[in-house]
């Protein structure tokens, strides 16, 4: 099976983008014009993509567009992903090396929110937008001249800028070509968009009149004519005023569409509290996903503007390039599964964040999505999986000879602390070139991952004779594993216990959250750590007396 | 994609340019060059602390520190610090005349043990670097050095372990051939001194960004007059930014963020700071953001104005007199320390980088991507990251990228262009 793989991704170039998303077209016709091939499965609507011209297709590649089509399914991994579509009932199966995934969100109106019905005098913001950027004669009869408009938007719900611009460009048009008096009913003016500030200074300077509501809220409310009455206090003055508008236009909250749900499923992605295929995670900047091979890009990870959809297109182009154009995707030290001790629990199969086992007759490591982390390392009840050099024995070779430096200062407990080489390790570098002074029984092993912590590991530098022992794990949410300070937390909890039973205090084991540029905290964490195991003392005092003997004997 | 081998001069070794000159390395053909102004690489962010309170909130301070460290460890990019651009001409390529201040510190031979820094008597002449990845980790300032003023001093030269000082190093010159310029020289951080908020007369008011170095080196917040710890603290936001007296039209985008997750890092490691947040309108930041407001009134009293003035008190504290819409009176209150959110203005050398490169420069004095009188044409000179106007620290990364690869685009057509003159009509 891997040597199928390692063969298709020499072969193949070729890539399947999901969505019909501006940004969608624009990394489309980046790749095919960058020599790659592209399929554009499309689930609603049309697709306006520029034909190549000659020119532009010198390299020879193709894109085929393939409308009314749904993913069904998706097997294989980074350089030869097999997927199967459904395009109008007929079953199309394709092969492809990555993935992006370009989506577009979808928007709803916030009627229920403003408790309001639909009516001839109570729009949609969509709706109005579009009435007004196609002129259609509608709008002339709706805004007659000298009628009041009110804009509703984010009094209940937080809105967006994307929104926001919406409003404020209708509203400029609404002032400026059709003489009527816009009222803008507003919590928080979402402004941190490009060119914003002035579009509002603009729309104010048009006449247009912006009410803000911070501490009050107007009171809405809907007539039997389908109108609305608005009264609301002023909060300079402190006056009560009442507003009753010709047409009331509300605003939108941007949704992800089931179509994202169905996406996460067949292709195993993590998705945000909102829905969007891409967890708010700082490894994951700019288009990445926990899958190596697909990419997220404009709406599908995020609510974004058209500018943002064309960044995302880019960067997603870039990433795929770099991914295809490539010597080797594979990361340097992957997992590898020792077949003769493995029962096939598929415990790694379970817990992998980057979906790199793949079930054959055995569990095997797929060498091209493994990312190296060693959660599996660690979970694996049968010790069957090893990562170059991060095994126990590891522990054993550079302990001994810490130990042996450390017996010589009888006093200052000894200290491991076990440092994700991503954030604590970074953490320890950076406390060391500023100056930070860390206690003289420390000693620290950098580990791929916090994940990567096994019991043995913990077991091992106790039985080395380590007084007290750290994981330095990443922030929640700051894992480039996703789980893996997850684990370590759990797994120290669960070793605590044992620790209890085994009759040493369970304070001799800590968890703490470190990011890379973090030093002060570092030496912070590990100064007080170290005072807490002081006034605990030796682990076992019989223990140093041993591990001195141990180390004559040697 | 491919093609013969390339060089990128990037202009400012910020995130901008951190990010473009490490996308434009993975191409694996082109070189690049990194021209920095000040000693050290990474810019305003290399300066940030990390705001994770219970859980990481994603400002991104920390993927700066990954793209220096990848930047330092790359071989295909060389970076020049403490330099300056003399000239540009261009012919078939760009022919820049690099000038490179003295290095008296040789960024090779530095170990970055500090004992510069523990010898010099003179605060402020060595100045440490913000990350273990700044090389050389020690600069020596000339306009504080003793050295410098009547050569009384020379400590730090003739204690350095690895001799790796020269006071008497010269300024230098080089001159590099590039097929593309990259300018992202980034922003400037608002000036306060002309607020009314007493900026640069009292000592304890500050800007976001010193309380985002207090932070980092530190790790707590405390106030500049006597290291005593702040019981209450008052953030004014916009304070340079929306402000129509400045024409400075435009909204930061990025301090909202900045304060209040700087405001919920404080009061979860001194839970017993009163924190009062005065705003125009808070803005969106992050994914989920309408959890992260909700939770906003449970750590502090966000008051939806502008405090118009401030005044110290007896006791050495500030008091701050605004408009309360609640009561719809105006009101004074006393604060511990006052953190103005400054804007991000255009910078400093916009101007002069505009000359350099022939680009126009926007209503708002930050530059325009489009080259004078160019019509939209491409002519191998890209604005990345700040310079073009306020971005957050992903958004900086994501555009950055995007530049990069109009870049990448532009050499590889160049490349065709060269090699196949009969295709092109």
């Amino acid at each position: 099976m891997i040597s199928r793989i390692r063969k298709g991704v020499s072969l193949t170039k070729r890539t399947l983008i999901i969505g019909n998303s501006y940004c969608a077209l624009t990394a489309a016709k980046d790749l095919c014009n960058n020599g790659i091939d592209v399929i554009l499965a499309v689930r609603n609507g049309g697709c306006d993509l520029p034909v190549p011209s000659d020119s532009e297709n010198r390299k020879r590649t193709s894109i085929e567009v393939l409308l009314k089509t749904e993913l069904v399914s998706c097997t294989g991994t980074v350089g030869n992903f097999e997927i199967i579509l459904n395009r109008n009932g007929e079953k199309v199966t394709r092969t492809t090396a990555s993935m992006i995934i370009a989506e577009d969100h979808v928007s709803k109106s916030n009627f229920s929110s403003y408790d309001l019905k639909p009516s001839s005098a109570v729009l949609s913001l969509s709706e109005v937008a579009d009435h007004l950027v196609n002129d259609s004669a509608d709008s002339k009869k709706i805004f007659a001249k000298g009628r009041k408009v009110v804009f509703l938007s984010g009094l209940h719900q937080e809105s967006h800028p994307v929104i926001v611009e919406k409003i404020m460009r209708s509203s400029l048009i609404l002032q400026s070509e059709f003489n009527v008096q816009t009222y803008i009913l507003t919590g928080n003016l979402k402004v941190a968009g490009n060119g914003l500030e002035s579009l509002y200074q603009k729309s104010k300077e048009s006449g247009a009149i912006y009410l803000k509501f911070a501490d009050s809220m107007p009171d809405i409310r809907q007539k039997e004519n389908g109108k609305t009455c608005i009264a609301y206090r002023d909060e300079i003055t402190g006056h009560q005023f009442e507003l009753t508008p010709a047409v009331t236009i509300v605003d939108e909250t941007i949704f992800t569409s089931d179509y994202f749900g169905v996406l996460a499923d067949i292709l195993s992605l993590d998705r945000d509290r909102e829905g969007f295929l891409q967890t708010e995670n700082v490894h994951r900047f700019n288009v990445y996903t926990n899958r190596k091979g697909i990419f997220a890009a404009g709406s599908s990870r995020a609510i974004q503007s058209r500018v943002d959809q064309k960044i995302d297109a880019s960067c997603a182009a870039i990433a795929n390039l770099q991914l295809l154009n490539g010597d080797s995707i594979e990361t340097k030290d992957t997992a590898q599964i020792n077949t003769g001790k493995c029962v096939r629990c598929l415990t790694c199969y379970r817990i992998c964040p980057y979906r790199a086992i793949t079930i054959d007759i055995n569990p095997q490591v797929i060498r091209q999505a493994c990312e190296g982390c060693g959660i599996c390392l660690a979970e694996c009840p049968r010790h069957a999986i090893s990562i170059k050099d991060f095994d126990k024995s590891y522990i054993f070779k550079i302990s001994s000879k810490h130990i042996h430096k450390n017996k010589v200062k009888k006093k200052a407990p000894y200290i491991v602390a076990f440092c994700c080489s991503r954030s604590a390790n970074q953490a320890m570098e950076l406390a060391h070139s500023m100056g930070s002074k860390l206690p003289e029984g420390f000693t620290s092993f950098e580990m791929p991952c916090a994940g990567s912590v096994s019991v043995e590991h913990i077991l091992a530098a106790f039985q080395k004779g380590a007084d007290g022992i750290l994981i330095l794990a990443c922030h929640a949410g700051n894992c480039h594993s996703q789980y893996g300070n997850i684990y370590a937390q759990r797994r120290a909890e669960l070793l605590k216990d044992i620790l209890k039973d085994m009759g040493f205090e369970k304070e001799r084991l800590a968890v703490h959250t470190l990011a890379s540029n973090m030093g002060k905290e570092f030496e912070t964490v590990v100064t007080s750590f170290e005072k807490r195991i002081s006034a605990l003392g030796a682990i076992m005092p019989s223990a140093r007396i041993d591990r001195e003997k141990h180390d004559i004997t040697r | 994609m491919s093609g013969s081998k390339k060089k990128v001069l990037v202009v400012g070794g910020g995130i901008a340019g951190l990010t473009s000159a490490l996308e434009l390395s993975k191409t694996g053909y082109i070189d690049v060059e990194i021209l920095e102004k000040s000693s050290f690489l990474g810019g305003h962010a290399i300066q940030f602390a990390c705001k994770a309170t219970d859980r990481c909130v994603n400002c991104g301070a920390c993927m700066v520190e990954e793209k220096l460290k990848q930047t330092v460890e790359n071989p295909n990019i060389h970076v020049y610090s403490r330099s300056r651009i003399r000239k540009i001409t261009k012919s078939e390529k760009f022919s820049i005349d690099i000038i490179i201040e003295p290095e008296f510190i040789d960024s090779k031979m530095c170990t970055g043990c500090g004992v510069c820094l523990a010898a010099c008597p003179f605060e402020g002449s060595v100045i440490r670097g913000f990350s273990k990845n700044n090389i050389p980790l020690y600069t020596i300032c000339e306009e504080s050095c003793l050295y410098f003023k009547d050569k009384s001093c020379a400590k730090c030269q003739k204690l350095c372990p690895q001799g790796a000082i020269n006071l008497d190093a010269l300024e230098s010159c080089h001159t590099s051939e590039v097929d593309a310029i990259i300018a992202a020289t980034g922003f400037q951080p608002y000036n306060p001194v002309s607020k009314p908020y007493g900026y640069g007369l009292f000592d304890n008011v500050i800007t976001n960004l010193e309380l985002e170095r207090i932070l980092r080196e530190k790790s707590t917040a405390a106030r500049p007059s006597d290291g005593k710890t702040p019981r209450n603290i008052a953030f004014i936001q916009c304070v340079g930014s929306r402000d129509a007296g400045l024409n400075h039209l435009w909204c930061s985008k990025v301090c909202c963020a900045s304060a209040l997750r700087m405001a919920n890092l404080i009061k979860m490691r001194q839970p017993d700071t009163q924190i009062t947040f005065f705003y125009i309108d808070v803005q969106t930041f992050g994914k989920n953001f309408q959890a992260f407001y909700d939770g906003i009134p449970k750590t502090m009293r966000p008051i939806r104005a502008i405090p118009g003035d401030i005044y110290p008190t007896r006791d050495d504290r500030l008091q701050l007199t605004y408009f309360d819409g609640a009561k719809s009176q105006s009101v004074d209150e006393a604060f511990d320390l006052v953190v103005l959110s400054i804007g991000l203005i255009p910078g400093q050398d916009n101007l002069d980088l505009a000359g350099l490169l022939n680009l126009e420069i926007l209503e708002t004095g930050f530059l325009s991507p489009v080259e004078k009188g160019a019509s939209g044409i491409c002519n191998g000179i890209f604005t990345a990251g700040t310079v073009e106007g306020p971005m957050s620290i992903p958004e900086t990364i994501a555009h950055a990228t995007d530049v990069s690869w109009t870049a990448i685009k532009y050499l590889s057509e160049k490349d065709i262009k060269a090699t196949q003159p009969a295709a092109q009509i």
